[in-house]
């Protein structure tokens, strides 16, 4: 491969947003990787060729690598929490004799009401932002809740 | 019925009227839920109220015909959840301002919302709002006020007429008008951003605020003096040279 392929190849890199690309092929090796700003390119053991026959067929990127990898958890990412968020009393039911708005394996949908919290004689329907099932009820009904304790845990749809 | 026209900006322009009806806080939900026609300012009164709500599991009980009912729906998008209390302060001056009007004194606020003439009430609140994420979307506020009733069946409870001893019976619908128009000045105060001017007028209409009385807290009496609210309202009580703040539930007054 010509310097000056190589160097079209590393600025459509650099143009691009992978952080890291292998190519490798019969005749080379490249491995580029980036850190922060300035791309850092590594050429590594690249067989000298006197005269290519023919035009390196893997000019093209390389299959995109997943990027940097996502800051989560490696479990369970499908899975999220429903937030207080206040401080009060957090409540399962409209009423001492009505029913849960929630239970456990349940699916619900955007807008819908999962709790309330009550404070100062103030009450507070919360409603879901997310679809998914119930999983979890992390809190005691009739118990306090501090500002952004989760509530429930949500296995999206 | 109920044809008025308060002079307003936005505050019961539109009022659906039930002769009817469980619960006007309920039907407000019902219209929220629905979520076409809904305009913020809209009001729902009833004549009588059949399944009237307190707070969680307790009723709210009147004469059918003599007093006011009603919800009134708002849109305080400005306030996040945790600066609600804010939104009850602003609706108990209202309120208290539109009463003021018929009575001179001893009109004041019980912690957190009700309305007392002396040891008796006159009226209450229910706030329910609805949250999404940190912010308040819609708020249904539940005001009911004793005005033409004579009688009662607990000794605690009043009505303005009976305060004022009024020979005629009052026009509902005027108080209405009147008590809208209160209402409003005082939640538009609050999306200006004034609230600490309320806050300090709250304080000093405060049922039993600087003197010494009983409470009760986990069942033990206890003496002490309403020195004030915190920035969440909670009720803060000095007692033996100790401040403690209270949340609704967590103390009661003696009356």
């Amino acid at each position: 491969m010509e310097n000056k392929e190589i160097q079209k190849l590393l600025d459509f890199i650099a143009q691009s947003t992978l952080d890291e690309v292998n190519i490798e092929t019969s005749e080379l090796k490249l491995s580029v990787k980036r850190y922060g700003a300035a791309p850092v390119i590594q050429q590594v053991a690249a067989p000298q060729v006197v005269a290519a026959p023919v035009a390196s067929p893997a000019t093209t990127a390389a299959p995109a690598a997943p990027a940097t990898p996502v800051a989560a958890p490696v479990v369970a990412t499908n899975r999220v929490t429903i937030k207080s968020p206040m401080i009060g009393t957090f409540y399962r039911s409209a009423g001492p004799d009505s029913p849960s708005f929630v239970e456990i394996g349940k699916e619900i949908t955007k807008g819908k009401t999962v709790c309330i919290i009550e404070a100062m004689k103030l009450f507070n329907e919360i409603e879901s932002e997310i679809s998914g099932k119930i999983i979890e009820v992390l809190v005691e009904n009739a118990t306090p809740v501090e500002y952004d304790q989760p509530l429930f845990v949500v296995e999206l749809a | 019925m109920y044809k008025i026209q308060p002079n307003t900006l936005f505050t019961g322009k539109t009022i659906k009227y039930l002769p009817v009806c469980h619960s006007t806080n309920d039907i407000a939900a019902e219209i929220i839920q629905s979520d076409t026609n809904v305009f913020e300012g809209m009001v729902i009164i009833t004549d009588n109220q059949t399944a009237g709500r307190g707070q969680r599991g307790n009723v709210w009980e009147a004469s059918v015909g003599e007093n006011l009912t009603f919800s009134l729906i708002l849109k305080p998008n400005f306030l996040k959840a945790s600066e609600q209390f804010k939104l009850n302060v602003a609706v108990s001056l209202g309120v208290l301002d539109c009463l003021s009007e018929y009575i001179d004194e001893d009109l004041k606020v019980k912690w957190s919302n009700d309305i007392y003439f002396q040891n008796q009430k006159m009226g209450g609140i229910l706030i329910e709002n609805t949250l999404q994420g940190y912010q308040i979307g819609y708020s249904i506020i539940g005001i009911g006020l004793n005005i033409n009733q004579a009688s009662f069946p607990v000794p605690n409870a009043t009505s303005l007429r009976n305060v004022t001893k009024n020979p005629l019976k009052y026009d509902l619908a005027m108080i209405l008008s009147n008590l809208l128009e209160c209402v409003e000045k005082n939640y538009l105060t609050i999306k200006n951003g004034n609230y600490e001017t309320l806050k300090n007028r709250y304080l000093s209409n405060l049922f039993r605020i600087e003197e010494f009385h009983h409470f009760r807290k986990n069942g033990q009496l206890f003496v002490g003096k309403i020195i004030g609210i915190d920035e969440t309202g909670q009720l803060g009580i000095e007692s033996d040279g100790l401040i403690e703040y209270f949340g609704f539930k967590e103390v009661e007054f003696v009356i």
